[in-house]
Order: structure tokens, then sequence, then C-alpha cells
């Protein structure tokens, strides 16, 4: 098993290209950090409308909001 | 690299680039101290979580596209040829990794390729990158306390990884069309970073809307104070130390200027393969924020946070033509720059209520714009590229440049963002979260968690009297 291009470090360093490891499959490493980010962002984006979502419910019983405020102006 | 010489100058440039990213590092962590401590106590954590996610989010998307749109876009397309091949700077592509520039595993490129840029993309890439960054901190610290994360992200990746560098692409790269066309000159990116994230500020804040309480009913601002002034000027002042690296990343370090001939000749040059030399634009950086600061401390009246970002926007303005100008006129343009902003800023306040928070709009936008134009008339006749055939610098080609960088490329995209994510509500907090404050459930759980703990240690201390 070998997962580089390189066999040895004592041929010709003028040679040698590519160090990291599995060249040629860098496309399809390329589509996994896509579908990550649009993944991420698309999760990012719904946790950030449930969060307000609920903290807007939880201030809206009550007097939670003026009390929040007022807890500022004496703190 | 087989001889030492020719070793030494690779590895030196790849060193130098590497230096200047590091150094450029603290622009950031002083835009994240500034904004923090301007925010308001309640908003602190949520400040900070917005400017530092966007290091992941742009840095993800300059790697697989901005990059390439570098290189790609530099004729416009459509102006003065098509798209550029740069095989290097795709994502996908063995030139992007480590690699020792022998010979290419892939077709795409060639072997000049690979030896040009197997030593100097990754410190190239990063150092654009962390410009990148700069252009979504400075959009990010306008719409502090109101915006959602979630739409500030977008606007850093459509500013950071898309529209500043097309931008340099047409006119901060040696053949953009704006040089070529325009005889575009904006050395140290004036309107190729400041203007444009300025005019992006302006478009965002005028969907978004002041934060509440801001304007009286009469249209007067009240002030809201920092909630840590400490911050805010140890952040500038570390703004200034990354900017000074950025300055030197600007340049090429080692380049041959006078290659057509027989003869060699090695100098530092812009961006633009023009001559330079790192002694004149440490002068001019000097002298341009000694403009800056005494022009903010004179216009408003000693007040620390005019005083300091005046600092800030004297090099702004000065940077256009920083790598020419002698010191006492980048002295002069800076201070200059600055009373303009200073007085811009307050109208358009006034006028439209438009609730900049940081400044950003006037600090970098308005700065950014006017130091352009002031290069068209100081720097008029010079020629704008060692290559004969482009535009000479003119005080025209000069402002149709800012209104590109300001209006074109920086307004329209964030405001047509701006009106879509309005219309889609989730452009802004709700009201209730931002009167509570954006940390009201951080600071919920923290209450919480403490008082489980008081509640723990009197049940510690009554068992520890009843066994005494």
């Amino acid at each position: 098993m070998n997962t580089s291009l390189v066999e040895s470090w004592n041929g010709n360093p003028a040679d040698m290209g590519p160090l990291y490891p599995f060249v040629g499959f860098e496309v399809p490493f390329f589509l996994v950090c896509v579908l990550f980010w649009v993944g991420y962002t698309v999760w990012q984006m719904k946790f950030e409308r449930r969060t307000y979502e609920t903290e807007e419910q939880d201030l809206a019983q009550g007097d939670h909001l003026s009390r929040n405020i007022e807890y500022r102006e004496h703190s | 690299m087989d001889n030492e010489l020719t070793s030494l100058t690779v590895i030196f440039t790849e060193f130098y680039y590497w230096v200047c990213v590091v150094l450029m590092f603290l622009i950031h962590v002083g835009f994240c101290l500034y904004e923090v401590g301007v925010s308001r106590r309640k908003n602190m954590m949520h400040t900070l979580m917005k400017n530092a996610m966007l290091i992941p989010l742009i840095t993800v998307t300059f790697y697989f596209f901005g990059w390439w749109l570098y290189f790609a876009v530099q004729n416009g397309p459509g102006i003065t040829g098509g798209l550029k091949a740069a095989a290097w700077a795709l994502p996908w592509n063995e030139l992007m990794g480590t690699h020792m520039g022998g010979k290419p595993y892939s077709s795409s490129i060639t072997a000049g390729d690979a030896l040009a840029w197997a030593r100097i993309n990754g410190v190239f890439w990063a150092a654009f990158l962390i410009f990148s960054w700069t252009a979504g901190s400075i959009i990010s610290g306008a719409g502090v306390e109101r915006i959602r994360s979630s739409a500030f992200w977008l606007f850093a990746v459509l500013a950071g990884s898309i529209t500043w560098v097309v931008a340099a692409a047409w006119g901060w790269s040696a053949d953009g069309w704006m040089v070529q066309v325009l005889g575009y000159h904006d050395a140290y990116a004036s309107g190729v970073i400041h203007a444009i994230c300025g005019g992006s500020a302006l478009a965002i804040l005028i969907h978004l809307g002041p934060r509440i309480g801001r304007f009286r009913s009469d249209g007067t601002a009240r002030n809201f104070p920092p909630h840590n002034t400490w911050l805010v000027i140890i952040g500038l002042f570390l703004i200034y130390t990354g900017f000074w690296g950025f300055y030197a990343a600007c340049n090429v370090p080692i380049w041959d200027i006078d290659a057509d001939s027989a003869r060699a000749f090695f100098s530092a040059t812009t961006i633009y393969l023009t001559p330079t030399t790192l002694s004149a634009i440490t002068f001019n950086f000097l002298m341009s924020l000694a403009g800056g600061l005494m022009a903010g401390y004179f216009i408003s009246k000693g007040d620390p946070y005019w005083t300091f970002s005046g600092g800030l926007a004297g090099i702004i303005t000065a940077s256009a033509g920083n790598d020419l100008y002698h010191p006492l006129q980048a002295h002069l343009i800076g201070a200059f720059g600055v009373v303009c902003i200073y007085k811009i800023h307050h109208w358009v306040e006034r006028r439209f209520q438009i609730d900049d928070a940081v400044g950003a709009v006037a600090v970098h936008g308005y700065a950014g714009f006017i130091g352009v134009v002031i290069a068209g008339f100081v720097l008029w006749g010079y020629p704008a590229s060692p290559n004969p055939e482009y535009a000479s610098v003119t005080p025209w080609g000069q402002l149709i440049g800012a209104v590109i960088m300001f209006f074109v490329l920086g307004f329209l995209p964030c405001y047509l963002l701006g009106a879509l994510l309005k219309k889609l509500g989730v452009l802004r907090i709700p009201a209730a979260i931002e009167l509570a404050g954006m940390d009201h459930r951080i600071e919920q759980q923290e209450l919480d968690d403490a008082l489980e703990i008081v509640e723990v240690e009197k049940e510690e201390a009554a068992s520890m009297k009843g066994a005494g």
C-alpha cells in the first residue's frame, strides 16, 4: 500500500512534483469540501432561525423582556 | 533551484510573503477587539463570533473560487479579452498543494507553471486571503448589534471571495483591464479594498436600518458609547500594525525591472511591476498616519475614537499613490482626506439617518474613494504600467475607477443581496432580541449555571455545619 507518488527521498529532487497523498483524487476531495460548506451554511441558517424563534417566544412571556432591561439597568 | 542565487531569491520571496501574512493576521485581531469594544456589553459574544467565523467561511470559498477568479477575469472578461487560463489556481490543481516544482503529474499545467508557482502559490494565496478577511471585517463593523450572523456571512463571502477579488483582477494586477484602458493606479488598495467595502457597508446599512434608539425624533443621533474604549484603541493600533504588513505584502520583493533590455536591475515593485522601495512606502505609511491622526484630533476636537480612526483613514486616503508620493504629500493627503470624511460622515448620518456604528463607510469607503481620485491629479501622466501600450494615470481614469470600486463592485452587489435577504426576513434580528441583547441566551445560561453552583455550595456548607 502506498498513498503517495514518492517512493524514495533519495531521488533527484528536481523531478519531484506533488508530495501530498492520493494524487489524482483532488476532484472528489473538492466535491466533499463543497458539500461540507453548503451543508454547514444551510444548517447554520436554520439553527439561527430556530434559536431566535425560541428566544422570541421566551421573551414574549409575561414581563421577561422588561425584567431583562431593568436587570441590565441595575447591573 | 540548481544554484544558490536562484534558490535564495525564490525562498526569500516565499519567506517574505509568509512574514507579511503573519503580520497581517493582526488586522483581524484588531478588528475583533475594535468591534467587541464598540458593541454594548449585551452583544459582545455575538459580535466576536460574527467576526471570527468569517475566517473559515471566506478561507474556504477563497480556496474554492476566489483565487482562480483573480487570474481568470483580469480582462473583464469581454473588455480587453476573454477568460484567462489559470490552472495553478483551481482548487483541485496539484499546485494548490504541497509541491516541489518538478515534473507535473497533471497535463493541465506546464513544467514552467510548476517551477513558477510551487513555492509561491500558498503564501501569495494567503496574502490575498487576508485581504479578503479584511474586506469581510470592514463590513462587519457597520452592521454590528442588529445584523443576523447568517446574513452577514453571506455578505462577507460576497465581498471577500468575489467582489473585491474581481476588483483586484481589474485594477490591482499588472494586466487588469482597468490598468490597461484607464491607467488605474491604486498601489496599496484605497479603492480596491477600502472603497469597495465602504460601498458594500453603505448598501447593507440602507436595508438594515439603525439600531433601536439611535436617532431622536428630531433626527439627531444619540451616542452609543463603547463598552470598552481600551479595546477599541488597542484594536486600532493592531490594525495599524497589520496594515504595515499589508503594505509590504502589496509589493513584489525582488523583480528585474529592466528585463526587456540586455541589462538587469532588481528592485521591489508594486503589484503593477512598477518600481518602488520598502523605504519609500515606510516613509509614506507613517507620514500619512501622522497626517490622519493630527487631522482627526483637530477636526473632532480631541475625540479619541475619531483621532485613532483618523490615523487609519489618513493611511487609506494616501494609499493609492503611496508608492510614488513624497512623504510630505502623503502627510497632507492623509490629513485632507480625514477632514473630508468626518464632514461627509456626519452629514450623511443626519440627512439619511444611516447608523454606521464604527464609521466603516467613512473611514474605508469615503477615504478610499477620495484617495483614488486625489491620486489621479497628483500622479497625472505617470505610466500606470511598464507596458508602454497601457494608458497613463489621469484624473478621469481614477474617477471612473473610484466609481467602479465604490458603486459598481461595492454598493450594487450588496444592495441587491440585502434587498433579497430583507424580503426573506433573514437580514435583521427580531426587535425583542435586539432589546434584550444578542447574548441574552448565553447570559441566561451563565446565570443558571452560577445559581446551580451556589445551590450546591449552600447544600455543602449546610452539611458541613450539620457534621460539625
